[in-house]
């Protein structure tokens, strides 16, 4: 390049790497932003750092075994991975499961919604350097773990729903519990929900920061808060209800949060009405439980069936792509977890924010790497890319260990 | 007639003053208390525990803190400046530590009236902006000296903080010096305790913008865009490790020293307390006694240790209260607010001395 074709930038373009290990991330991922000063101008998502294989591992795996395997996909979520796999399974053997069962695996996904809404929102402040908000919100999603703990004895890994209905019943007094911390709970939202809006210093900071205009986030087929924040009407449980949602908003009761900010402010309302709502919700499926059996055995060995489960996840819809054949393992399992969806608009948000925006707007989509993460393998000459399976990559690591001998 | 015993001794009293009391040893023993006092307010105010275990409720975590990072693995990246990014922990502690010898803890001065610090002298107000401003110069090259693509953008931005706050405090300080019409730091404490009551009113204001000057100064949140650790992995810190990152953060903590002891003697009344109470058994008696008696020394630092601590706690609490701001909400609020309101102030200050003080017969 001639120095006549050198553009001269004042002040220089940087590029500032956030990922893969950054005190902003708590999962690896790659952040490459292009900063002039402060403002950025533009963004490279780069991820992929997480890979490990739970899909090719849960096709050697019986049913039973991969409801295991899928709410150890992520940590946060795990009861809706968990539960969307039994549906799956379900769907695929054509069974119908008991009312009760369908209620209480309805109870853990909200419960499970509400924690991890509020472990976002503990987050959010946390991105913005308000820890005192982070400690107190984090404080209070005891309440709700405790009442995960105290019906399934787990306080993350819940695997509540098995194949055919629910492991666990819930008790009077349980009941009686849990609907005195919901009031608790509720109570302490309404609090954050003043304490996120009212706050000067936290609301300027997520104001008009990383704009998601409605058009564009429908391009990039967004989905959950994120798309709601941007005013866009996707959630299953309203649009396509399964278990005991379909009783739920049969009620008229429950609507769909939506905001028409379409920025970081507008999704983090989103999120903490939406866990009001999900304690309403969890109220009333709690007092309208039938009582029943929990539990309806289905056959082991499912008929061949290719079916596609859908579930609202707390960071939005939740797809399970099942293929059995027969046996009692799948033939093809296929995850695709909500994350995923929203990557593809992050670039878009964070051109021409401030660098110091760059934390609260990755944050924003509540990002899940390891729901998310795939093997990609991308040749460097010629830019190309293929999806490559497991034994395929242990047989070309294999080749290449082979050919490059370490050195002596 | 001075004798060679007499100004042994009186060398060697002077060394003491400088290295132990009230000098360099205990001037890093009150750094490790506030930082204790902070951290433990900060974790009290989001109900936490703070420091537990080291020493009674944790008071010698920070000091363990020191040791430990003393001892971890020191390194230099290779892009950087060597000798520049070695000398700039040791010109911060030197600068932090010299600025924090003005303080006037006890009477080193008994020949003088009022409290003096170990280095006092006329004009030494500005001598001390002058050091703090050294100190924000010393940071941003900090940054540069490490290389690093963080650091570069947290000098950037430490640079923007420090020029914006410099002025509201700078102005601030000008208000105690206006009133007495002096430049030295002891004799205006000094003289402002012997005012009447009625100027608390005027030294109302400036305390609030220099408090929340000081905060932005100490680069602490909501200020610390600088260092924020989510956003550019603590800034112009981030390649600093082992003795040097320790002697950075202690030099920290001396500023904190220096800034809460300011407080104290330019707005809080210095090293007086019982002083103040309006009896001729305090006011006259006591006053004179502690002025005279090595009693005093004992007295003036317990009291001057209790107001810088009131102050830290302020400190905290703001800490605690604030999300972190953005680098052009706080360039903004510095030139829309902040230095308005003090050159405002400073006009208050005139208007009520020319013309309101004389009306209502305040001497």
């Amino acid at each position: 390049m001639t120095s006549a074709g050198k553009r001269i930038v004042i002040p220089p373009r940087v590029t500032i790497p956030i990922g893969p290990q950054h005190p902003a991330l708590k999962e690896p991922g790659m952040f490459k932003l292009t900063v002039e000063g402060e403002h950025i101008v533009d963004a490279v998502v780069n991820i992929g750092y997480n890979h490990r294989s739970i899909e090719k591992i849960g096709e050697n795996n019986t049913h039973l075994q991969n409801l295991y395997l899928a709410s150890r996909i992520c940590g946060i979520c795990s009861a809706t991975h968990n539960g969307n796999y039994a549906q799956a399974v379900e769907f695929a053997a054509e069974a119908e499961i008991p009312e009760r069962a369908k209620f209480i695996r309805t109870l853990i996904w909200e419960l499970d919604r509400i924690h991890s809404h509020i472990l976002w929102l503990g987050v959010a402040f946390h991105e913005v350097g308000f820890d005192t908000a982070f400690m107190l919100s984090w404080r209070d999603r005891e309440i709700v773990m405790d009442m995960l703990e105290n019906i399934s004895g787990n306080r993350i890994h819940h695997d509540m729903s098995t194949i055919g209905g629910v492991r666990r019943n819930i008790s009077d007094v349980q009941k009686e519990q849990m609907l005195r911390g919901f009031d608790k709970l509720e109570e302490r939202m309404a609090f954050y929900r003043d304490v996120a809006i009212h706050e000067k210093t936290f609301w300027n900071r997520v104001d008009g920061v990383g704009m998601l205009e409605a058009p564009i986030a429908k391009k990039t087929s967004a989905v959950g808060p994120t798309g709601r924040g941007s005013g866009l009407k996707v959630d299953v449980r309203f649009n396509d209800p399964t278990q005991a949602y379909i009783p739920m908003m049969d009620t008229g009761d429950f609507e769909m949060i939506l905001s028409d900010r379409g920025d970081v402010a507008g999704r983090a309302v989103v999120r903490v009405i939406e866990t009001i709502e999900a304690i309403n919700m969890s109220r009333w499926l709690l007092n309208n439980m039938p009582d029943g059996p929990i539990r309806e055995r289905v056959r082991p060995r499912i008929q061949p069936n290719e079916v596609l489960a859908r579930h609202e996840a707390p960071r939005g819809e939740l797809i399970h792509y099942l293929v059995t054949n027969g046996t009692n393992k799948p033939d093809r399992w296929k995850v695709r977890a909500p994350t995923y969806n929203n990557w593809t608009s992050m670039a878009h948000c964070l051109r021409g924010d401030y660098l110091a925006d760059a934390p609260i707007i990755l944050a924003a989509i509540d990002p899940c790497y390891s729901c998310t993460d795939r093997v990609v393998i991308v040749d460097g000459n010629d830019e190309t890319m293929r999806l490559v399976s497991l034994d395929n990559l242990r047989i070309e690591s294999n080749k290449w260990h082979k050919e490059h001998p370490r050195r002596e | 007639m001075q004798t060679p015993l007499d100004v042994t001794i009186q060398l060697l009293a002077q060394t003491l003053a400088v290295f132990v009391f009230p000098g360099i040893l205990f001037i890093t023993f009150l750094a490790l208390l506030w930082q204790w006092i902070d951290r433990k307010a900060h974790a009290r105010f989001q109900n936490r525990f703070g420091p537990l275990h080291t020493g009674w409720r944790g008071i010698l975590q920070p000091l363990m803190d020191f040791l430990k990072l003393l001892g971890k693995e020191d390194l230099t990246p290779k892009a950087a400046d060597r000798k520049s990014f070695a000398a700039v922990p040791v010109v911060m502690l030197v600068l932090s530590l010299v600025s924090a010898m003005f303080l006037p803890i006890v009477d080193m001065d008994p020949g003088t009236s009022g409290v003096q610090g170990i280095l006092s002298f006329e004009g030494d107000l500005v001598f001390l902006l002058f050091l703090s401003t050294l100190m924000a110069v010393t940071i941003v090259l900090a940054g540069y000296f490490s290389s690093n693509r963080y650091g570069q953008t947290g000098s950037a931005r430490t640079g923007m903080l420090l020029i914006s706050f410099e002025i509201p405090l700078i102005l601030a300080l000008v208000t105690p010096a206006l009133l007495i019409g002096s430049l030295r730091l002891s004799i205006i404490t000094h003289e402002l305790s012997k005012l009447s009551p009625a100027y608390i009113w005027l030294m109302i204001l400036p305390f609030i913008i220099y408090v929340i000057s000081l905060q932005a100064e100490l680069e602490r949140i909501p200020f610390d865009v600088s260092h924020a650790e989510v956003e550019i992995v603590h800034g112009w810190q981030v390649e600093f490790s082992g003795k040097k990152l320790a002697m950075i953060n202690l030099a920290e903590d001396i500023m904190l020293v220096f800034g809460a002891g300011m407080v104290t003697a330019l707005f809080l009344g210095g090293p007086l307390l019982l002083e103040f109470i309006p009896i001729p058994l305090f006011s006259v008696e006591f006053a004179g006694f502690m002025a005279t008696e090595w009693v005093g020394w004992v007295y003036y630092t317990l009291v001057f240790m209790f107001k810088s601590a009131l102050v830290i706690i302020v400190l905290s609490n703001m800490r605690t209260a604030f999300a972190r701001w953005r680098i052009d909400q706080i360039v903004r609020a510095a030139w829309k607010f902040m230095v308005p309101l003090a050159i405002i102030n400073l006009v208050l200050v005139q208007i009520a001395l020319t013309y309101i003080f004389p009306i209502l017969g305040v001497v």
